[in-house]
């Protein structure tokens, strides 16, 4: 029997023993007992016959399409999967088609910058949610836990020094040191703890470990801003120090100060999956950036010795430079600006680097 | 060897060792089938649960990689697992329609029968999709007839078979010639 006969002779035979209202479970059995019977009916010579079986498959294919058809409903497909079957009526992906002969596209990393930013955003609002919501006054620990936090570095310089440092008051003066502190240390944390509550958002394709370490150090940045605007507000409304010289510049040193955190967040995360006794190292390291970052006091003070020492810590120049452009008393003769540029590129490349080194490796997707 | 001759310290530690060593397949298994023989040990049901966890990450963190023949090896340990398998096996298809060859694409489903009919049909659905970029041979051509039975005048499948079969009778006339 030729190939066309044998459609012929099937497409007259489910007309009339697969009526268009069989469900699809019943059709399914139809067709199956048809191809089962092939031999016996004698539409095709033997399993070989590949010719006549796959005319059979056709006859099949034109009585799915006419029934899909007599049977199209206003109210839409029945199940999902006929939008994705390129036989049904509802089929809905006439662009990026999957029969086609080339692969389907990647989906496409949007790199745009604002899409970026957007996304970083949205990653940085699921986290705050997070944290805000796991206690009945949880957002209000998220700004009273880190303030505290300042109120009581901010404290240490009120003791060391009486009222001015270096004609600074002194209120000011700490609290901006201890704003400039925590952005760095929680910035560096965050970066460095890994996914958190982030984490399943990385099965996601267009999210990628570094948007997931930006948005958990974003958190310092944004809560530590609030916070030292916030005091600072008070600190003028109460007459305890002046608004700032120019506080744009400010803000810009604290935007450097955390990417400096960010960046090395961002190198011991990688360390510590090198090895994890790196963690204890990071213990010491960070205390000794603490000690050194003149939240405390200003390297114009300090003997010469040491200056050289303190002044190594590019933490110390973003700090002082902030405090410059903050108060009009004070300019810092110590800071660097080509200094804390070329200390905080080094930082940010080595953080890529080591960023770059890491992020294909299985084991390294920390919870 | 009877329940009763049985460590489940001793092969606990063991899997727990396992484990330790990134060797999450073996430890899953081990964990699973001590947990089947001991269901009432918690640290035993706990590791067990904690194996099931790790490995559906560790898959996820392959096919994240691309590293897809692996995944595919680790899925099918968690392919029964009505909470993980289907997500996965989704991840896993969408990489590998676009990184993996046709031919091993086709090689991995077909000796895999999932669990649930969603699943079920993905399967077919992905063959489909690779369908015409199979090479001819008559095991592909059998695979061809069978996905047609889940799905039915599928056209990507049919076009598929058609020039497999055209191929394979163009092979065999060269060589009669």
């Amino acid at each position: 029997m030729s190939t066309r006969e044998t459609n012929e002779q099937v497409r007259s035979y489910l007309r009339s023993n697969c009526p268009s209202d069989l469900d699809a479970e019943a059709r399914l059995i139809a067709f199956n007992e048809l191809r089962d019977s092939a031999e016996d009916r004698g539409l095709i010579s033997s399993p070989k016959d590949y010719q006549n079986r796959l005319a059979i498959e056709f006859a099949i294919a034109e009585r799915q399409r006419e029934i899909s058809r007599e049977n199209l409903s206003d109210d839409g497909p029945e199940t999902v999967w006929e939008l994705y079957d390129p036989n049904s009526p509802y089929f809905a992906l006439n662009d990026g088609h999957p029969d086609t002969k080339t692969a389907p596209p990647k989906i496409a990393k949007n790199s745009r910058p604002k899409n970026w930013l957007l996304k970083i955003w949205s990653l940085w609002i699921q986290s705050t949610h997070r944290d805000g919501t796991m206690d009945r006054i949880g957002y209000l620990w998220l700004l009273a836990d880190p303030m505290i936090h300042v109120l009581i570095i901010c404290a240490i310089p009120f003791f060391l020094h009486s009222d001015t440092v270096d004609d600074m008051p002194v209120l000011p003066f700490g609290v901006i040191g201890a704003c400039f502190l925590m952005t760095f240390r929680m910035a560096a944390t965050g970066a460095m703890s890994g996914g958190g509550a982030l984490l399943p958002q990385l099965d996601h394709p267009t999210v990628s470990r570094f948007d997931v370490i930006v948005a958990r150090a974003l958190h310092s940045l944004a809560v530590y801003t609030l916070i030292g605007i916030f005091l600072m507000s008070l600190i003028v409304l109460f007459g305890r120090g002046d608004l700032p010289a120019n506080l744009p510049i400010v803000l810009l040193f604290l935007v450097l100060n955390w990417c400096i955190g960010l960046a090395y967040g961002t190198i011991f995360h990688a360390l510590i999956g090198i090895y994890s006794g790196f963690r204890r190292i990071n213990g010491f390291t960070i205390r000794f950036i603490a000690l050194s970052s003149g939240t405390f006091y200003i390297s114009e003070q300090l003997p010469d010795t040491l200056r050289q020492i303190v002044l190594m810590n590019p933490l110390l120049h973003s700090v002082q430079f902030a405090r410059s452009y903050w108060f009009y008393e004070y300019k810092s003769s110590d800071a660097s600006l080509f200094y804390l540029f070329f200390a905080s590129l080094t930082l940010i490349a080595t953080g890529l680097a080591m960023h770059m080194r890491n992020r294909s490796k299985v084991e390294n997707v920390r919870a | 060897m009877t329940e009763h001759d049985r460590d489940p310290s001793a092969e606990l530690r063991e899997a727990q060792s396992k484990f330790r060593a990134r060797q999450f397949d073996v430890a899953y298994l081990e964990a699973q089938s001590l947990a089947k023989a001991f269901p009432d040990i918690p640290s035993i049901s706990a590791f067990a649960s904690a194996t099931r966890k790790s490995l559906n990450a560790h898959c996820k963190a392959l096919i994240k990689s691309g590293e897809l023949e692996k995944a595919w090896h680790i899925f099918l340990h968690l392919s029964d697992d009505t909470e993980f398998a289907p997500a996965l096996f989704d991840s896993w298809t969408d990489a590998a329609v676009i990184d993996l060859p046709a031919t091993s694409v086709a090689q991995c489903l077909d000796g895999f029968t999932p669990s649930d009919s969603d699943t079920e049909k993905r399967k077919w659905l992905t063959l489909a999709r690779i369908f015409e970029q199979l090479p001819s041979n008559e095991k592909n051509i059998e695979l061809g007839f069978y996905a047609l039975r889940h799905l039915p005048g599928n056209k990507s499948i049919l076009d598929g078979l058609d020039h497999m079969i055209n191929q394979s009778q163009r092979t065999a006339q060269s060589e009669i010639i």
